[in-house]
């Protein structure tokens, strides 16, 4: 039995694999949908948030970098209105104008008043720039066309890049320029402070893609950036790209009527940081989730599984069970029929052999002359003992087969024990048998039959003392209480044990290991049978030097009393 | 006195022979019958004191004949003789009217026996006549 569970082990964790697999698979598949759906969804509405978030820091940015320019020209035209031409051509009056515009703000380095022919009429600022021409300057065409004009950054006369506003003043001696440069620091610094992270960074390039800042990576203003321009959009532009062999967030605007492109641009490792990290904790979430999942699956598989090979084994138990008592039926059908047919003409053969003995007596005188009167006699008697030797056989036979007829009755197991140790108690200690007693006080009557009972005690006696024959040894009858009114007979015996090979057969009938003529190998099927009627069940657990225990357990009183009725009518 | 009278009833023809031999030799009168039905004519012919009456007979079983012998002749004891298997109908027999039942094969020292108890008289010994 052990053994064959053993055999099934394998059989069994493959069948927890499966299941595991199973649930984990139907379980998994939803989970997995279910969390790809929402991790995806996670992660394009915090992209989108992201990058919107840049939109609109660019966007404002672009705003203020627009205002600060329109503010630098409305600085220049509010001076103008505030002060007229003929004010402004005074050079202290242009310096007064000038220093209240530094106060101000501190965003211009110079400004001068320059008439139609490009020459400085007046002019406040650092630099000895009256003597310069602006004739020949495209941005002072541009201001003559226009009225307004904001320039690239330029080297000018100086040789340091700088840009300049400037405003056409109409007059009636031909226009006035007002020009003032801006400081580029200043500017460069507005551009500059855009908060994007670790890695962003915001610079301006002009239609040609010649820097107009540096940005922070210190770049030479005015050399070309290489970037390809867009055409002119409204707004911002945001995308992900890649930007000197690194991942980047882009976003671009046109300033100044299209003549800058702002250009923002932060690593994309850094704009997604926050994305990043929390989808590294919903990763972990999920996965720790997953195996939670996996590992209470195999844990409950486990146990089921265990379950269900614990009624396996129950089930084969059963089964074993079942088969036992099959075969022990269709065997004592069979041995009954045989057992009957072989009666008759037994008892003919004894009665005849009776017959002979009569007339024998009756002729004695004359058969005593005859040499071999002895040896008749003799065979005569052989044939009857061997005759009632037959007889014994077929009626244990018939009586391992017999139909009930035992009328159940409250029977005290104690008494039965004491009763059968008093028959053994002279061949015990003829044979060297330590008998002892272990009996319940407590022990409750069951319904049995006594006689049947008996029977059952006294075989497993004669058992136990026929394996202790030759070395001696001890004896324990025991009787115990058990659930339910139910009782527990013992005999155990400190005998050489029974081989496991024939522990399994011990209960066939006709299975016998004593030497032939001794035993008939019915004693246990009978026991078996009988227990059995009685709703018990007649146990072993023996192994070799071990000595053997046979356990009886009886319920009350049997479940299905056969035909009681009649028998009551009997009695 | 006179011999006690015994009818044996049995289908096993040398079971019958057997036993009749022994027991004639025993001083009682015996007759034999191969079946229930010609139990009853031999009876309604000549009653017996005691039948000795085989349980498991083809036709007309045990039961059935002690029933009728017992209508008919209702001081005759009967003897049922029985198989294992059929002592629940012997009980039943008891419970009709037999006088007693035995098991077989049943030897003739206990058929003897039961048939001096039942008709009230000691066994002579078991010897020879």
């Amino acid at each position: 039995m052990i053994g064959k569970l053993q055999a099934l082990a394998p059989y069994y964790r493959l069948l927890a694999r499966k299941i595991a697999l199973a649930i984990v698979v139907v379980a998994c598949i939803p989970y997995a949908l279910t969390f790809g759906l929402f991790y995806s969804s996670y992660n394009d509405s915090t992209q989108a948030q992201v990058l919107g978030s840049l939109r609109g820091v660019v966007e404002t940015h672009k705003r203020d970098i627009d205002e600060f320019l329109a503010d630098r020209l409305s600085d220049l035209a509010a001076m103008a209105g505030l002060l007229g031409v003929e004010e402004l051509q005074r050079p202290e009056s242009l310096r007064r104008a000038f220093n209240a515009l530094q106060d101000a703000h501190g965003a211009f380095v110079d400004l001068g008043l320059i008439d139609a022919r490009g020459r400085h009429l007046a002019y406040a600022g650092p630099y000895r720039l009256m003597e310069a021409n602006y004739s020949q300057s495209p941005w002072f065409q541009e201001v003559l066309a226009k009225g307004t004009f904001i320039s690239d950054v330029f080297l000018g006369f100086r040789g340091v890049p700088h840009f300049v506003v400037a405003l056409k003043l109409p007059h009636e001696g031909g226009p006035y320029l007002l020009r003032a440069t801006i400081d580029s620091a200043r500017f460069a610094s507005l551009v500059e402070k855009v908060r994007l992270g670790q890695s962003g960074e915001a610079f301006i390039v002009n239609r040609q893609g010649l820097y107009q800042t540096q940005g922070r990576e210190r770049r030479h203003i005015l050399a070309p950036s290489g970037l390809a321009l867009p055409e002119a959009f409204e707004g911002v532009r945001v995308w992900e790209t890649t930007a000197g062999g690194r991942e980047v967030v882009l976003a671009q605007a046109w300033l100044k009527d299209g003549d800058w492109l702002l250009v923002c641009q932060q690593d994309t490792s850094d704009a997604f940081e926050p994305l990043y990290r929390a989808r590294r904790l919903v990763l972990a979430w999920g996965l720790a989730a997953m195996a939670l999942l996996v590992g209470t699956t195999v844990l409950l598989t486990r146990g089921l599984v265990g379950r269900i090979a614990a009624a396996d084994h129950d089930k084969e138990l059963l089964n074993e069970q079942i088969i036992q008592a099959g075969k022990l039926a269709s065997l004592g059908e069979l041995a009954a029929g045989v057992a009957h047919e072989i009666n008759n003409p037994l008892a003919i053969m004894v009665e005849e052999a009776g017959w002979m003995q009569d007339l024998m007596q009756s002729d004695a005188g004359v058969l005593a002359q005859s040499s071999h009167f002895q040896e008749y006699q003799r065979a005569i008697e052989q044939i009857q003992t061997h005759g009632r030797r037959c007889k014994e056989i077929t009626v244990k036979l018939l009586g391992f087969a017999r139909s009930t007829f035992s009328p159940l009755q409250p029977t005290q197991l104690n008494e039965l024990a004491r009763e059968v140790a008093g028959l053994v108690e002279r061949p015990a200690r003829y044979a060297n048998v330590n008998l002892t007693l272990d009996l319940d006080p407590e022990l409750p009557q069951i319904m049995a039959s006594p006689t049947e009972l008996q029977q059952v005690l006294m075989n497993l006696v004669n058992n136990a003392m026929d394996a202790m024959e030759e070395q001696g040894g001890s004896l324990f009858i025991r009787t115990r209480q058990e659930e339910k009114g139910g009782v527990l007979l013992e005999v155990a015996d400190t005998g050489p044990g029974i081989p496991e090979a024939v522990l399994s057969r011990i209960f066939d009938p006709f299975f016998t290991t004593k030497p032939v003529g001794k035993g008939t190998g019915l004693g246990l099927s009978i026991c078996y049978g009988i227990v059995h009627k009685l709703g018990g069940r007649l146990q072993v657990q023996s192994a070799p030097q071990q000595g053997a225990t046979f356990r009886v357990h009886l319920p009350a009183r049997p479940l299905a009393q056969s035909k009681p009725e009649s028998l009551k009518a009997a009695a | 006195m006179d011999a006690v009278s015994v009818l044996l009833v049995d289908d096993e023809q040398g079971f019958l022979e057997a036993m009749h031999k022994r027991l004639v030799r025993r001083g009682l009168l015996v007759r034999m019958a191969g079946s229930g039905a010609m139990a009853l004519e031999m009876l309604d012919e000549h009653e017996s004191d005691v039948v000795s009456l085989d349980q498991k007979m083809p036709e007309m079983d045990g039961l059935q004949t002690l029933i009728a012998i017992k209508a008919r002749h209702p001081r005759v004891k009967v003897i049922m003789l029985t198989g294992h298997a059929t002592v629940d109908s012997a009980v039943s027999g008891m419970a009709l009217g037999a006088f007693e039942y035995l098991v077989k094969p049943c030897d003739l020292e206990t058929l003897l026996a039961q048939i001096h108890a039942s008709v009230g008289r000691r066994e002579a010994g078991g010897g020879l006549a």
